[in-house]
């Protein structure tokens, strides 16, 4: 079913590795940033969109995550309907290693969506949370670039926030 | 220009009015035409001294009063005596002095204060003396400046000021403010990984070097050091690099940014002049203060937030996106993963952190340390940990604050009978300390219990910044209800 009806409507897009999704269109609306070019070219939904910063990989589990949002917003609101959507969200965080989140959040925010980036961020802080900086250099994929005795001035200006913190294991 | 010219024998003092720019001659003459009584020596002779002690000294008689440290409004000795003031020894090894000294601590803007100080003195290569002055004040520090011969030992002197005021008059008022901005434009490419270079010889460049054109639209290159490096191995001149020309239009600087081969996107910013110039001045103004006074003046003079501000729309509107393209278009790894997302997002990511954390990632690296001492961020963190103290003033460094709490909330409760376990109480706290259970008590008061607890180590007044407005509160509330003080606290 094509474009009959509006509530079926589907939109075409491209991710970068050429692949095509197609997907209803409320789920396209999810996203600001395809909700925004629709609203300033009406006439352009039928075409394809292309998306050159996300891989198809990145899009699908976005696609994912604003089906069974959507999906969970129908519903009425409730403390257990919360309680689902926090697992849901807990469960699609835990799946994904740290190269994917970081995917994930550059692909939400390119395509501007807000609560699956806020919902990105915090998962992102609990992977740092109380861990070294060696870490999170790793984990940022950042050169250190103080001298020598710049870092140990900052550290010692820092000392107190150092207590407690988890070793590396990986 | 107005000149005050003070007879050294007589103390008489003579206002004269001198074109602007005047040239050293010029001063001679025309102050010997309004001498008083005719004397016989020619206008060569008269000597001129800024501090009554040491000789004023002109390069050549043309060289701008300017050029030698004059400036509108000034006192000068004068004296037909050659021998009344002494020569001055050469101070040409002081132009060796290096300009941006590492801070101990990393203040918060120090990327723009050094990459703005580090282009200034480039700026001035057509005033020959200039750098000298500039390095002088540089190297000043407190009662230091009598080192200085061939400048006056005078307050104002001290203050980068000065510097300025010549500036403005060299470069006219239209100017400055632009090139000001522009400079800060440079600065934040620089601290996001950029070197400037010359299309031309293939070569980077140092330093900041205005083309002569201004205020004209400019272009200035930009390269990346990894191509630099490729370029000279391979001999080619042929890779991208991204090139910015700057444009004024009324009191807003235009900036558009592009890599030179095409195919990405054109950035353009549009810096109002008249939002970031009095910041950025006052920046500058304030470099030489922040060197000297490491560890005690938090409260910087300038609004931190708008050099924030200012950062954070150059990066993430020019430098960030020209960054990603550049690599991306040359075949470099790209910037971290997460570093190119737009700066509210690394700092709601920093958010969602407790504050050790956050203090922790400021050892990370320059650009976290930058993102992680956001004062407001730290407000924030303060309220979440220690609850919320509506009697606290709505400024001040609250990295500190919350250092200090944190720091005594882990002291066992004997050892602070009172509160006085603060570890860097030196500089005024903005929160009242109170002791006793009568919060309603006082009429509206700024600052602390100074005249009710004499222990209490904050000194009276407390030091408000100049030009900030104090939230008014009505009453004394009690404050850190969870830094946890030993004995006796009132919870009201």
């Amino acid at each position: 079913m094509s474009m009959a009806a509006v509530e079926t409507k589907k939109i075409t897009l491209r991710t970068a590795d050429n692949h095509e999704f197609e997907v209803e269109e409320a789920i396209a609306m999810e996203f600001s940033t395809i909700k925004t070019f629709f609203d300033e070219n009406p006439d352009a939904s039928e075409d394809t969109i292309p998306l050159p910063n996300v891989t198809s990989k990145c899009l699908s589990a976005i696609i994912e995550y604003c089906k069974s949002h959507l999906a969970f917003r129908a519903r009425e609101t409730s403390s257990s309907i919360d309680e689902q959507v926090r697992t849901y969200d807990e469960e699609f965080v835990k799946a994904r290693d740290n190269e994917s989140l970081k995917e994930l959040i550059l692909a939400a925010n390119y395509l501007n969506i807000k609560a699956l980036l806020d919902m990105l961020n915090q998962a992102v802080a609990d992977r740092i949370k109380n861990k070294s900086v060696e870490y999170v250099r790793r984990f940022f994929g950042l050169e250190n670039d103080y001298t020598p005795e710049e870092e140990a001035a900052i550290r010692a200006e820092n000392e107190w926030a150092f207590e407690g913190v988890d070793p590396d294991d990986d | 220009m107005k000149l005050r010219l003070r007879n050294y024998e007589s103390k008489e003092t003579l206002r004269i009015q001198v074109p602007s720019p005047c040239s050293f001659l010029q001063l001679q003459e025309t102050l010997s035409l309004s001498l008083p009584t005719p004397h016989p020596s020619p206008p060569s002779s008269l000597r001129f001294s800024l501090n009554a002690k040491d000789l004023l000294h002109a390069p050549s008689p043309h060289a701008s009063l300017q050029s030698i440290g004059v400036s509108s409004g000034d006192l000068i000795y004068f004296s037909l005596n050659p021998m009344v003031f002494s020569p001055i020894s050469s101070n040409q090894d002081l132009q060796t002095a290096t300009l941006v000294e590492e801070t101990n601590e990393i203040p918060e803007s120090s990327t723009n204060q050094e990459a703005s100080a580090q282009e200034l003195p480039q700026l001035q290569e057509p005033m020959s003396t200039e750098p000298q002055v500039f390095q002088e004040t540089e190297k000043t520090e407190g009662t230091e400046y009598m080192d200085i011969d061939a400048f006056a030992v005078s307050e104002r002197f001290s203050e980068p000021y000065f510097l300025r005021k010549v500036l403005k008059e060299e470069l006219a008022d239209d100017g400055s403010n632009h090139k000001l901005l522009a400079i800060a434009v440079h600065a934040v490419l620089l601290e996001s990984g950029f070197v400037g270079f010359d299309p031309v010889s293939g070569l980077q460049i140092d330093g900041f070097h205005f083309p002569d054109e201004w205020p004209s639209p400019v272009s200035i290159c930009y390269s990346l050091p990894e191509l630099l490096i490729n370029d000279d191995n391979s001999g080619s001149n042929l890779t991208d690099y991204a090139v910015l020309k700057f444009q004024t239009l009324g009191h807003f600087v235009q900036v558009y940014g592009s890599l030179v081969k095409g195919g990405s996107g054109l950035y353009k910013l549009s810096l109002d002049e008249y939002r970031f110039a009095p910041t950025l001045d006052l920046v500058w103004a304030n470099f030489d203060k922040n060197d000297s006074t490491n560890d005690n003046n938090n409260n910087n003079s300038y609004p931190e937030n708008e050099v924030f501000e200012f950062w954070k729309i150059v990066k993430d509107g020019l430098a960030l996106p020209l960054l990603i393209d550049l690599s991306y278009r040359t075949g470099l790894s790209l910037p971290a993963c997460l570093m190119r997302l737009p700066t509210e997002l690394k700092l709601r990511i920093l958010e969602s952190l407790p504050g050790a954390d956050i203090a922790r990632m400021g050892c990370v690296c320059s650009e976290m340390q930058y993102l992680a001492s956001n004062n407001d961020l730290w407000k924030q963190k303060f309220r979440e940990e220690f609850g919320d103290c509506p009697g606290t003033m709505e400024i001040g460094n609250w990295k500190e604050m919350f250092n200090s709490c944190w720091e005594s909330r882990k002291k066992p409760k004997r050892a602070i009978p009172r509160w006085r376990g603060f570890r860097r109480v030196v500089r005024p706290f903005y929160f009242p300390i109170r002791r006793d259970p009568n919060p309603f008590l006082a009429p509206v008061m700024i600052g602390g219990d100074y005249d009710r607890l004499p222990g209490l180590v904050l000194a009276p007044p407390v030091y408000v910044p100049p030009g900030l407005r104090l939230p008014r509160f009505q009453g004394r509330r009690n404050f850190g209800l969870h830094c946890n003080l030993g004995e006796g606290q009132n919870n009201s």
